[in-house]
């Protein structure tokens, strides 16, 4: 029965000249299991998305998917929601809460489900997935893997009837992901669901697919059982017959009848067959070049022992290596055995407690500045090393020298990596495979003689692991040796020129891909796994099939053509223009802050009281002295010339009322409410339980805040926004919290409040003190904390936004100090004292406010600093999610 | 009957907030001796030895510094020690103000160790869901993130240390300069990235109206007992507050009064209060004790 009918689905993004997919016709029957390959770009993704409508992207569709027979914009939000599960690339990112028993019921609560039924689907999913083990975990302690497959089990306890899965294994290592492929075979062989899979793996997804889906540049090309897709991509030469699983490219460069065997199992039999009838053994493999590693050696470990924690086990146990100048050794090995240690021991990120590390015949230890020319690492995540705008400034923040020399090397690099075409995009607009490129590029750009790289083919599609291995190449041929830690056995087999298991702490064997992988048997190739018993010497595709007297085939794609003029240095950050005028309400103002400065300052000294400044505040005392400094900053508001740095779209500030109705009860219960309570206090607690009536006061102002939040009915996509930043601010409270007062938190918060506007700011502020004290201690405190934080940042939303302070860096900054010392600062300090002190008078209120004012000056400068070098790159990358993804 | 821990967290927060807020309200020495004795103890039980080093490092300035406050600007009472030499007098009613106020402090800060022990942040989470469900998601998903971006500053320091960009070398301005762009990475990198949360939370419903909450708690009989002892006596102790049967008052005279017939009443009812999480602690080591020989 059919599922899903496309019928000519074409569509196209905004401001795009061609579709993304074009004229799709489909049918995918229930319980198919479907495989949709192609290369990066070619429109997988888009189709699949487009058939969740809640994911849909935006744009300009034609023709029509019908789902159940029933066009798919007909299905309710609830039962596409519930039918149609969908998994994403990211293991990490799509992980919603905080453990794993709430992710797993995450679903099941927008769907509305009582809490009992929920339990028994929650714990029923828990035992078909086997992470009972890890039920109460937090969702940060599992493996990439386990996570993956936590997206998988809470997608699938909705009892979905079709997962959509886009390159669900993109980022796990081979192990995750063959256990993640069974988990999905073991769903649609035994529930019957049926699975949409995109995927790069195809040694693997291949032989569970029922149809086979190959997609290019937006249109499917082929649709059918793999064999028949073998058949149609040889005879029409395309190259992701390349990307085919090894007995299948092997049978097409020698037989020609089209019965490809897909899985090894097939293709041992075919081939043990073949080489009997044509009478081929070994000696028909070519033998390839001897290997003759350069005479110097480039890296050497001595009897290196390593371990985490001093009372852990030992990772590495006195291991030695030598690695020659010019090699491309691989490091391989099952999961945690400490490859990824060795490569950190040879980077200098960890250091041996016995044992030495030898560069270059030199102790690492000595070597002044080793990742000036000697050592380069790319690490695992190529976005660990993005920060600019463009490619191009990201390359160019790597050079010392100067200009013309700079875009020399960025031109010379750019096109050994093929990133030439890139160099004005954003790098979180690049695919995966181009992040890395790019990531390699700014390594390169120090010009390392060693290269160290982990896991580096992870996500890679079969092409670019081609090009990427390519560019390894012309880099090993220029001296440059490379250590790559990988699980991918094929790209080392084909790649390297050494292999090296690490099993046990310690080099278990190392040699030759041909003699390291004709040895084993189980971790080997599939190419050897197949041929083992007739070709015993065979570990690459092309062995055999040159053995078998076929010809190599690979369909090369055409380059994407560098165009040349793209490297110049238009890209480069243009400033925007700086306009000097005063506005004459902000001179007038200002002046008037000014003279109210002045005098208040004159005051300070005994000069004639004639303003009777005195009458409001007592002279000299330290209230005077803040409304000088408050004055001050007011001055020196108004005189700030404008300069937005954000230019303010009108259509995307947020336009739409709250409902007077609301706003009238909330003013209304803030009006009634707070009064009564000071009155309630007054009267019955004798006007001296201060915190108790100050508590009150501040939970009602802080209720409405939430009570409206709640109403308005948060977007995904605002919700996750908020999260983050709360999280940034109390990760950079955190990662400062060695230095006392010197934190990054307020800034952060009036960032979100100048970017998002005043409730969100206090949203911001409030939960930032609140989740912040999980990690430092609740107290008392909190409710007082949660409100001067959410005070500051409604204020920085109120002031910024409505156009009260222009949005310059200087008012930023000066906003920022005085609300972190005269806001924060007062509020706080007031808060201890009358926490503390159950009888507190006016004396000891002006002391404790003094005594704080140290430590809320480190605080305000911290806050000033922050603002003044993050402000300014922050908000421009909130206005780019703003823009791009439309929030708000 | 249940331990503290396995409390319902509605129950547990119950507790607390009665707990820490007669501690505030009290000022009689009997009614602090004891809940700073029962917090102490509470505390000892729950975190170990380690209660006794934050106790001393942390709870004892504090209580110094508050007591020590309290005469130099408190000048009420009637027995003057001495005079301060800007002509304010020390009184020993303030003196001994000062010390009760410090005991005060040092019992909040005690039970607020113990609630940080037992609230832990799901129980909050689920809290909060009850009342509002997007701010509770909110919270647990902060939560969330605050571990993995930690674990993202730690990969992209090391990352960019491998580049030369290193926090523990160069001068000030340069160390300045590096640790200001690894925020920078770590701000763009989880920008980025919060939209695939975003869209698995609608791929997976959220934004449906008639949203359920879910939790792994539930009400049993232990913690309806304990609510009715938890009511019992908070109410009572709260009618002694309100009727003044156990007052102190330190100006102008030290005066505490509680042989009264409410006065007993109300301070065995707090009492009961303080002492319960020990109660059933101690009750559960002989339970399982006389299980265990069973086993």
């Amino acid at each position: 029965m059919e599922l899903f009918k496309i019928e000519n689905l074409s569509f196209t993004y905004p401001n795009e000249a061609s579709p993304a997919v074009e004229n799709i016709s489909l049918t995918v029957n229930r319980g198919d299991f479907v495989t949709i390959c192609g290369r990066s770009g070619c429109g997988k993704t888009t189709l699949l998305r487009l058939l969740k409508p809640a994911l849909a992207p935006f744009g300009t569709v034609s023709g029509q998917v019908f789902f159940e027979g029933k066009p798919l914009d007909s299905l309710s939000q609830t039962e596409q929601t519930e039918k149609i599960g969908f998994v994403l690339q990211s293991p990490e990112s799509q992980l919603v809460t905080d453990k794993v028993w709430h992710e797993l019921a995450f679903g099941l609560e927008s769907l509305g489900i009582p809490s009992g039924e929920i339990r028994s689907r929650v714990a029923e999913t828990a035992a078909f997935f086997g992470i009972e083990d890890s039920f109460h975990a937090k969702t940060s302690d599992l493996s990439g893997g386990q996570k993956q497959l936590l997206n998988l089990a809470s997608v699938s306890a909705m009892h979905p009837s079709v997962l959509i899965l886009d390159e669900p294994t993109g980022q796990l290592d081979p192990i995750a992901a063959s256990e993640f492929l069974r988990a999905l075979e073991k769903i649609n062989r035994e529930l019957g669901t049926t699975v949409i899979l995109s995927e790069h793996r195809l040694e693997e997804a291949l032989p569970l697919s029922t149809k086979t889906v190959v997609m290019d540049k937006g249109r499917i090309i082929a649709c059918s059982t793999p064999q028949e897709i073998g058949k149609y991509l040889l005879q029409n030469e395309h190259p992701m017959f390349d990307a085919l699983p090894a007995p299948m490219r092997i049978y097409g460069a020698t037989e020609t009848d089209g019965r490809f065997p897909v899985t090894v199992r097939d293709g041992r039999i075919w081939l043990e067959k073949y080489t009997k009838d044509n009478n081929i053994t070994n000696c028909c493999i070519p033998k390839s070049p001897d290997y003759a590693p350069s005479p110097s050696t480039a890296i050497e470990l001595k009897e290196v022992c390593f371990r985490y924690k001093k009372n852990s086990p030992d990772i590495i146990n006195s291991l030695s290596l030598k690695i020659q100048k010019g090699e491309h050794f691989a490091l391989l090995g099952g999961n945690g055995v400490g490859k990824t240690t060795i490569l950190s021991l040879i980077s200098g990120l960890n250091k041996p407690y016995s044992g030495t590390v030898l560069i270059n015949g030199k102790k690492l230890s000595q070597i002044r500045n080793p990742y000036q020319g000697i050592l380069g690492v790319l690490p695992q995540n190529p976005q660990s090393l993005f920060a600019k705008k463009t490619v191009y400034l990201e390359l160019w923040e790597m050079l010392d020298t100067s200009n013309a020399e700079k875009e020399q090397k960025i031109h010379e690099i750019s096109r050994l990596c093929n990133i030439s075409h890139l160099l004005d995009r954003h790098p979180y607009d690049l695919s995966g495979g181009e992040q890395q490129r790019t990531a390699l590029a700014k390594i390169l750009l120090l010009s390392p003689e060693i290269l160290l790289l982990d896991e580096p083919t992870k996500g890679m599609d079969s092409e670019f692991k081609k090009e990427f291995a390519h560019i390894i190449k012309s880099l090993t041929n220029r001296g440059v040796t490379v250590v790559t830690v990988s699980h991918d056995i094929e790209f080392c087999a084909e790649h390297a020129s050494r292999c090296a298991i690490v099993f046990d702490g310690r080099i278990a064997f190392s040699g030759t891909p041909r003699e390291f992988f004709s040895g084993n048997r189980f971790y080997t190739t599939s190419t050897h796994r197949m041929a083992a018993d007739c070709l015993s010497d065979a570990i690459l595709p092309k062995d055999v099939i040159l053995a078998c007297g076929g010809k190599e085939k690979t369909f090369n794609t055409q380059k994407n053509a560098p165009c040349e003029t793209d490297i110049c240095p238009k890209s480069t950050s243009q400033k925007p223009a700086f306009s000097k005028k005063i506005s004459p309400t902000r001179l007038v103002s200002g002046i008037i802050f000014g003279v109210l400065f002045l005098l208040t300052f004159l005051t300070q000294f005994g000069a004639p009281d004639f303003l009777r400044i005195s009458s409001f505040v007592p002279t000299g005392s330290l209230g005077h002295q803040l409304l000088t400094l408050a004055l001050a900053g007011g001055a020196l508001l108004c005189f700030v010339p404008k300069k937005h740095y954000i230019p303010l779209n009108a259509d995307l500030t947020d336009r739409r009322k709250k409902s007077p109705v609301h706003t009238i009860l909330t003013l209304a219960f803030i009006l009634i409410a707070i009064p009564l309570t000071v009155l309630g206090g007054w009267l019955f607690l004798d006007d001296k339980k201060y915190y108790l009536i100050s508590l009150l006061v501040i939970l009602e102002t802080i209720i409405p805040f939430f009570v409206s939040f709640e109403e308005k009915k948060p977007s995904a996509r605002k919700i996750v926004l908020i999260c983050v930043l709360c999280a940034i601010s109390i990760v950079g409270r955190l990662a400062f919290s060695a230095v006392p007062q010197f934190k990054p938190m307020v800034a952060i918060i009036i960032i979100s409040g100048v970017c998002f506007g005043g409730e969100t700011g206090f949203l911001v502020g409030a939960t930032t003190g609140f989740v912040s004290n999980f990690f430092f201690g609740q107290g008392p405190w909190t409710p007082w904390q949660m409100f001067a934080l959410g005070i500051v940042g409604f204020l920085s939303g109120v002031l910024f936004r409505k156009g009260l302070l222009k949005r310059t860096r200087l008012a930023l900054c000066i906003f920022g100090f005085l609300s972190t010392l005269l806001v924060y600062g007062i509020i706080m300090n007031v808060s201890s004292l009358i926490l503390w002190q159950p009888e507190p008078t006016l004396e000891m209120l002006v002391s404790s406010i003094a005594l704080g004012i140290p430590y809320d000056l480190i605080h305000g400068a911290s806050t000033l600093f922050f603002l003044w070098f993050l402000a300014e790159p922050m908000l421009d990358k909130l206005e780019r999610i703003r823009t791009k993804y439309g929030i708000f | 009957m249940k331990t503290f821990r396995t409390t319902h967290p509605a129950v547990s927060l119950l507790y607390f907030l009665c707990v820490t807020g007669f501690s505030m309200f009290f000022m009689h020495p009997v009614c602090l001796g004891v809940s700073f004795v029962c917090g102490f103890l509470f505390s000892l039980f729950l975190k170990g030895k380690s209660a006794i080093r934050t106790n001393l490092f942390y709870i004892l300035p504090l209580m110094l510094v508050t007591a020590a406050v309290n005469p130099l600007f408190n000048h009420q009472g009637i027995t003057v020690l001495t005079y301060f030499p800007n002509g304010n007098p020390l009184t020993l009613e303030s003196i001994i103000y000062g010390g009760f106020a410090a005991l005060m402090l040092a019992s909040v800060i005690c039970w607020f160790s113990c609630f940080n022990v037992i609230m832990t942040s799901d129980k909050i989470v689920y809290l909060f869901g009850k009342l509002s469900p997007s701010l509770s998601l909110i919270f647990s998903m902060t939560l969330r993130f605050v571990p993995r971006f930690f674990e993202q500053l730690k990969e992209i320091t090391a990352a960019r240390r491998c580049i030369g960009k290193n926090l523990s070398e160069g001068g000030l301005a340069t160390r300045i300069k590096n640790a200001l762009s690894l925020l920078s990475v770590l701000v763009s990198r989880s920008l980025e990235n919060s939209i695939d949360t975003a869209d698995s939370m609608k791929a997976r419903g959220y934004g449906l109206s008639g949203r359920s909450v879910f939790s792994l708690f539930s009400f049993a009989k232990g913690d309806a007992i304990l609510l009715c002892i938890i009511l019992a006596t908070g109410l009572t102790t709260l009618w002694g507050a309100l009727s003044a049967s156990v007052s102190a008052s330190f100006f102008p005279m030290i005066d505490f009064s509680f042989i009264t017939q409410n006065g007993i009443i109300t301070l065995s009812a707090y009492t009961i209060l303080c002492s319960l999480p020990l109660i059933l602690e101690i009750w559960e080591v002989f339970r399982w004790n006389s299980l265990k020989s069973k086993i």
